[in-house]
Parts: C-alpha cells; structure tokens; sequence
C-alpha cells in the first residue's frame, strides 16, 4: 500500500473477488427461492398429419389454445423466459427405427417403444408483462416431423407448455405450466397437397 | 530549469503517492473490511429493492469511493511521518560542497 500502483491494484484485487461472493450470493438466493408458474391450460384443437411426396416422414400440423401466466417467473434475477410447447409421444413398437432389430440369438426382441418430445412452437418473453400467454387456435412454428416415419399407430399423445427461466446471473432452470389434460390419437396421414 | 525542474518533481510525487507506514497499515485494513460491508450491503440492498441493477451500482459506487479515498496520497494519508533525528553537527558537514542539494 506503499504507492498509487501498489493501492489501485490491491482495491481492485479484493474488489473483483467481492464482487465474484456478490453474484454467487445472488445466484444461489434466487436458485433457492426460484418461483413456478401456476399451470395454465393447453388444449390442442385439430391434428393433421401429411404424407409429402419423397419425403420419408410424416409431417404433423397442431392448432392448439394456450393460456398461461408467466408472470410469477420473474424475479430480481430474471433476464427472460423461453416458453415452448412440447409434443410427447411414444413411437409404435414395432415402427421403422431400429427398436425392434433382431437380437444376438436371431430372435426379435420386443422392442422399446422410442419416447419423442418435439418442440412445435415457442416463444422468447423478455418483459415480465409480455409473461401473460393467451393464444387461441395457435399453429406450430415447427413442422412435427415423425421421427419413426409414421404418426398413425405411434401412441397418443399429449402437449405440455414447458419453460426455462433464463437468469441475469446463475443456474438454468426448467419447468412446466401446464399440459393437455387427456391424450390425443394420431390422425391417419393425408397426402399433402403439392 | 528550475521551475521545470519542481514541477516535475511534484507531479512525480503526486504520481508515485507515497504514504506513511501507519496510513499504509490502516489503508490495507479499510481496504478489506469496506469491501467486505459492501458486498453483503448491496446484496441486501438489492434483494430488498428487487432489482439487480441496483445491487450492482450499490457495489459500484462504493468501489470508486473507496478508490477515491484511499489512492492519491490525499494529506490524512501522510499525518504520521517518520520523526527522523535530528543531524548530528560534525566539523565536515560545514563544508560547502554538502550544502548543495
């Protein structure tokens, strides 16, 4: 502490370590008092499934209603809120991914059914009063694409709103704000129109 | 020159900022217990005020008044020299060429 040089660096040494506890501080309060969001309610209206010509996979268009209230999420500790509308199904057993290869004696093992969560639309929320989601007869941003080739046979399935907090300072965190309240059947594919 | 020569001088003074060795001891604590309090201050100060921002230039501010505070060697920084003795007079120090600083 001798000389001007000697006390800036000094200060700012103990300051950069202060400032480190600080935001571990504040990363870890708002990991332990993380807020959820009180479920809302997702309805999926009408499913459409459409063979394309040379096109491998089936390709499934949703319209869905979504009202939710994000607005609980945010904290002192929020940047911004990624809302997003999982599709979850499980894949038909015996469908054209390798669930079903034979085994090592040569006999057909009965196969897993494959478990899919397809993301068909989202939305980035950057403002805590843009957090209040009422959406009627919503389309998916993203073509579902059948990830076994075939919707038709595959399990019902069901939509779930999912969001992921994104904080100024510390730990991702997950959750879900509701989901359809029974499963839904795949439709049989129609051939899309050209 | 020689007003050259003395500003030159204490701009290097300035610039160096030498301090006593009491100042030096107790800058080095205030340095550690300020920053201390200002961290677990603007914590506080930001989780009661909900905003992080405010945290932030809570930590800030006091970062640069401390800055302010403690590194140009302000006077109170030099309250404690060193009481030096006093120069023993001897027959050679009365001979012209030690005079001259």
């Amino acid at each position: 502490m001798h000389s001007t040089y000697n006390r800036i660096s000094t200060i700012l040494s103990h300051a950069s370590t202060a400032l480190m506890v600080l935001l571990g501080l504040v990363a870890a309060t708002s990991y332990l008092t993380l807020p959820s969001a009180e479920p809302g309610t997702v309805d999926v209206k009408t499913v459409q499934v459409y063979q394309e010509r040379y096109r491998p996979n089936e390709v499934a268009w949703v319209r869905f209603d979504l009202d939710a209230d994000l607005r609980s999420l945010w904290t002192w500790n929020t940047k911004q809120v990624f809302a997003y509308l999982v599709v979850d199904y499980h894949d038909a057993p015996n469908s054209t991914l390798s669930a079903n290869e034979p085994g090592a004696d040569g006999a057909i093992v009965e196969g897993r059914k494959a478990e899919n969560s397809i993301v068909a639309w989202d939305r980035i929320i950057r403002r805590q009063r843009d957090g209040r989601l009422r959406i009627e007869g919503g389309r998916n941003k993203y073509p579902l694409k059948a990830v076994g080739k075939k919707f038709f046979g595959a399990e019902p399935f069901r939509a779930r709103l999912m969001y992921n907090v994104q904080p100024w300072v510390g730990l991702l965190t997950y959750g879900e704000a509701g989901a359809t309240k029974n499963v839904l059947e795949w439709p049989k594919a129609q051939s899309a129109m050209q | 020159m020689d007003i050259l020569n003395n500003v030159q001088r204490s701009v290097q003074r300035v610039i160096e900022g030498k301090i006593d060795f009491t100042a030096q001891k107790h800058a080095e604590t205030a340095t550690y217990a300020i920053l201390s309090l200002t961290t677990v201050l603007s914590f506080l100060a930001g989780y009661i005020a909900q905003d992080l921002r405010f945290s932030l230039a809570v930590f800030g501010i006091s970062l640069l008044a401390l800055l302010l505070a403690l590194v140009p060697p302000w006077p109170y920084l030099n309250a404690h020299p060193v009481p030096w003795r006093a120069p023993v007079p001897t027959s050679t120090s009365a001979s012209p060429s030690s005079k001259t600083d």
